[in-house]
């Protein structure tokens, strides 16, 4: 199995190659379930769009991109690639659309949210709040290093 | 290590390796954990 991917609510999914069996993997013991086949073979790379949540897979057979339905297998052709042979990897930039950082009160207790399913916030390069997790009371002592908020 | 998948949603990296191993893969140390074979359930 070369292609690996997770799902944006959690769900790890391989596909085996060349045979294209869609599987759904647990995280803890690595159990694979088969799902489904897919209908395009030598599938190499799965990777979900983070603003949607559509699987895209890349195929070594064709030389081409597709979109992956994660229940029956069935692709959609996006389109080829091209200029590439033996494509292995496929994997999405982080977006670029600005964010909503955390509200402060000027020296007084801060509190942060993460936006949504893919935030994560480091104050002062220390503390990481992760998806759906929030933090009232953390003082905001020091400046926001970053905040790779989507 | 052939692919790499990072869940969002946990915050946790996983790469599978040569014969379908299954790691957890520390994101600021790359230290792999194994966690097991991906054996297929049909």
């Amino acid at each position: 199995m070369i292609a690996f991917g997770c799902s944006l609510t959690g769900t790890l999914y391989g596909v085996t190659y060349p045979a294209g069996s869609l599987l759904t993997i647990d995280p803890l013991t690595g159990q694979g379930t088969s799902v489904a086949i897919v209908d395009v073979t030598a599938i190499t790379d799965i990777a979900a769009r983070p603003e949607d949540g559509v699987m895209f897979a890349v195929s070594t057979w064709t030389d081409a991109i597709y979109t992956l339905d994660l229940s029956t297998g069935e692709t959609t052709l996006v389109g080829p690639h091209g200029g590439v042979s033996y494509m292995v990897g496929l994997a999405f930039s982080p977006g670029e659309e600005p964010v909503q950082p955390p509200v402060a009160v000027p020296g007084g207790p801060y509190q942060a949210e993460c936006a949504g399913p893919t935030t994560e916030l480091a104050v002062d390069g220390k503390r990481i709040l992760r998806p759906g997790r929030s933090a009232a009371g953390v003082r905001l002592d020091h400046r926001l290093s970053r905040w790779p908020f989507r | 290590m052939l692919s790499l998948a990072f869940d969002a949603v946990s915050g946790t990296l996983y790469g599978i390796g040569d014969d379908s191993l299954l790691y957890e893969v520390n994101r600021y140390t790359a230290a792999a954990t194994y966690i097991g074979p991906v054996a297929i359930q049909t």
